[in-house]
């Protein structure tokens, strides 16, 4: 019970970034979100540790209340920012205060971005409605389309859908994005065609929600607010694309010939990343069952592991040879023991105990049984068929 | 994904083929078995003989659930060219895929021709059809009823340009139809004994689902399956896991749409 108490309260951790975003513009520390959500949580992994094998065998009460905490949050989100920009309408920032509230804005809405995403996954048109309207407002209405491309597809570096190995993130990145731009609305127009309309497949309602979030910035801020959202922005389909590297650098079909039906993404088992980015984390296991709900997900066995949490990863990123540096190593001890890899640097960056896939884990994964034996993709099918 | 090869026999217009005698009676024998097929080796076998009879050189079919939003759900029976196959696969174009859009929202059969095609990407997969000898289609939707969540779709192809697009479909539309509704129910039979073998349900979990369907209380289901209260608590809680649903509400509704209950 404890157990369970413990591991579900965890969750709410995800109201915590647009709480310091408030707290912060209530108080005039813009910067206080995102140093605690890039500087100090980092570190309180030493404290929080690694997230259990495998969830508690949740009671109905619970799972309900985590199945609606993603709705709760996009509300409380919503409040966060309005309350947010009423109180930067009378006191603005001023100078490098805007720097600081940009950054924190940015941190803030990545993680805003994990929720909509778990609301995105899920097949309630509720639930789709609510993402698309929280994927707007951070300024990156097309998750939804790009990211159903993103899992259509396993492993393909030329599309850009995964990294290739030679890829820095900034080629990723900048390729992935006029990718995504340009193939949006053909999600748009697919997603209208299976509900049998022509072209109304929600992108409209995620774009409205942008430009009526962009309008609350040039009402609080004036024209130059409005400007500052839209930075923000193209910081924020910058970073998810950063983010898509992170999880898959190195793990596409020109590194691995099976990554089509590997479906292979990073892993971090951090407790207090999982809370924070609802098991996004747990990205490979993710991939082979997009129907888990975050509160049910386990990591995969087996797969390959991140040396550090995303935020370290993110920032080595940035310089290429400081991430092949670190990655490289990483891949080749998964690829060559992927049931005991322990990256190294692992313990220096995250003050973790061994982590890698241990028996248990293997285990609970054989027994639990899910979705994904309900709905089997083609390639399951082909090792029968 | 289970596939044979396509029919190699020349074509012949389908009004021929429409026309000659024991047409139906042809089709129809090969319907009639795939009720009994035991595996899927034997149904591609079966779509193989009944493409053939029904005049198209290759065929495939593919259940899927509509509203699923990552392609994990399809499944696939091929009997065209393999070739084909693994350019669709590992392109991922199933989730743009022109004909399986439309068997999502309509159950009409139809002449791909009729379908508009709105995007590259669809234009790119009629392309990439067309090439690998699919330039005709007949798209035949089987759609769900009874609250069943998976659609099917059967495709029949041929090489030559505008094939289906005669008004000789009369039967045509008549029979395949027949044959995908038939391909539909074997999918949803296996998928369901599919379900029920590896996640170990047993036959008092589907009363307890069926129950909860029927919306009755846990105090009514304990007296009906003459278990303690707490007892279902503890069997809703552990099917839940299995289902990867939050309560039993939702594990009732998957059951289902699955088919289950």
């Amino acid at each position: 019970m404890l157990r369970e108490f413990i591991h579900a309260s965890g969750y709410l951790f995800i109201l915590l970034p647009p709480g310091l975003l408030l707290c912060g513009v209530a108080t005039e520390t813009y910067a206080l979100a995102i140093v605690g959500l890039f500087g100090v949580a980092p570190f309180l992994r030493i404290i929080f540790g690694d997230a259990p094998d495998t969830p508690p065998q949740w009671r109905e009460g619970v799972a309900t209340a985590l199945d609606w905490l993603p709705g709760i949050y996009a509300v409380i989100f919503f409040a966060c920012l309005g309350s947010a920009l009423t109180i930067l309408h009378s006191i603005p920032p001023k100078g490098l205060q805007w720097l600081w509230l940009g950054t924190s804005l940015w941190a803030v809405f990545i993680f805003a971005s994990c929720a909509a995403h778990e609301l995105l996954h899920r097949r309630s048109n509720g639930s789709r409605l609510i993402g698309r309207m929280l994927s707007g407002s951070i300024g990156y209405p097309v998750l939804e389309f790009e990211h159903r491309a993103h899992h259509a597809v396993s492993g393909l570096v030329g599309v850009p859908e995964w990294p290739a190995l030679s890829d820095s993130v900034w080629s990723f990145s900048g390729r992935r994005m006029l990718h995504v731009l340009s193939t949006a609305w053909e999600g748009n127009v697919a997603a209208a065609q299976r509900d049998g309309r022509s072209y109304f497949g929600g992108l409209t309602l995620a774009v409205a929600s942008m430009l009526a979030t962009a309008c609350a910035f040039w009402l609080s801020l004036g024209f130059i607010g409005m400007l500052f959202y839209l930075l923000v922005s193209i910081a924020v389909f910058w970073a998810v694309q950063a983010i898509t590297f992170v999880q898959h650098w190195g793990l596409g079909r020109d590194s691995l010939p099976e990554a089509e039906h590997g479906k292979f993404g990073w892993e971090d088992g951090c407790r207090l990343q999982r809370w924070l980015t609802l098991s996004i984390s747990f990205h490979q296991a993710h991939h082979c069952d997009t129907t888990v709900p975050y509160y049910r997900q386990t990591m995969e066995a087996g797969s390959p592991r991140m040396p550090g949490g995303y935020v370290v990863l993110l920032i080595a990123s940035l310089i290429p040879t400081v991430w092949r540096a670190l990655m490289l190593p990483s891949l080749a001890l998964w690829k060559a023991a992927p049931d005991t890899q322990e990256a190294p640097g692992r313990r220096l960056l995250c003050f973790a105990r061994p982590a890698a896939a241990s028996a248990s884990a293997t285990q609970a994964r054989e027994d639990r049984p899910s979705t994904w034996q309900l709905t089997r993709a083609p390639h399951e099918a082909d090792s029968e068929g | 994904m289970s596939y044979s090869t396509p029919n190699s026999e020349p074509c012949r217009r389908l009004q021929d083929v429409v026309g000659e005698q024991g047409y139906a009676a042809g089709v129809i024998d090969v319907i009639q078995k795939i009720s009994r097929a035991p595996d899927r080796e034997m149904i591609v076998e079966l779509l193989h003989d009944a493409a053939h009879a029904l005049g198209a050189e290759q065929a495939l079919f593919v259940s899927f659930i509509r509203d699923e939003d990552s392609s994990e759900s399809f499944r696939f029976i091929l009997a065209c060219n393999p070739v084909w196959c693994m350019a669709y696969q590992n392109q991922g174009w199933y989730a743009n895929d022109p004909w399986l859009l439309y068997a999502s929202a309509h159950s009409e059969p139809t002449s791909a021709t009729e379908i508009p095609l709105r995007t590259k990407a669809q234009r790119d997969a009629a392309a990439l059809a067309a090439q690998h000898g699919m330039s005709a289609a007949y798209v035949v939707p089987a759609p769900s009823s009874g609250g069943l969540s998976r659609l099917g779709v059967l495709i029949l192809a041929s090489s030559v340009p505008g094939y289906f697009d005669t008004p000789a479909t009369g039967p045509l539309k008549l029979m395949a139809r027949t044959l995908s509704m038939e391909l539909h129910e074997w999918w949803v039979r296996h998928i369901r004994t599919e379900i029920i073998a590896k996640n170990r349900i047993t036959p008092q979990d589907l009363e307890l689902l069926a129950c909860e369907r029927r919306g009755m209380s846990t105090k009514a289901i304990a007296e009906v399956l003459q278990l303690t209260a707490g007892s279902v608590d503890n069997r809703f809680q552990r099917l839940n896991g299995k289902f990867q649903t939050p309560n039993r509400r939702a594990s009732a509704r998957l059951a289902a749409e699955y088919g289950l209950i």
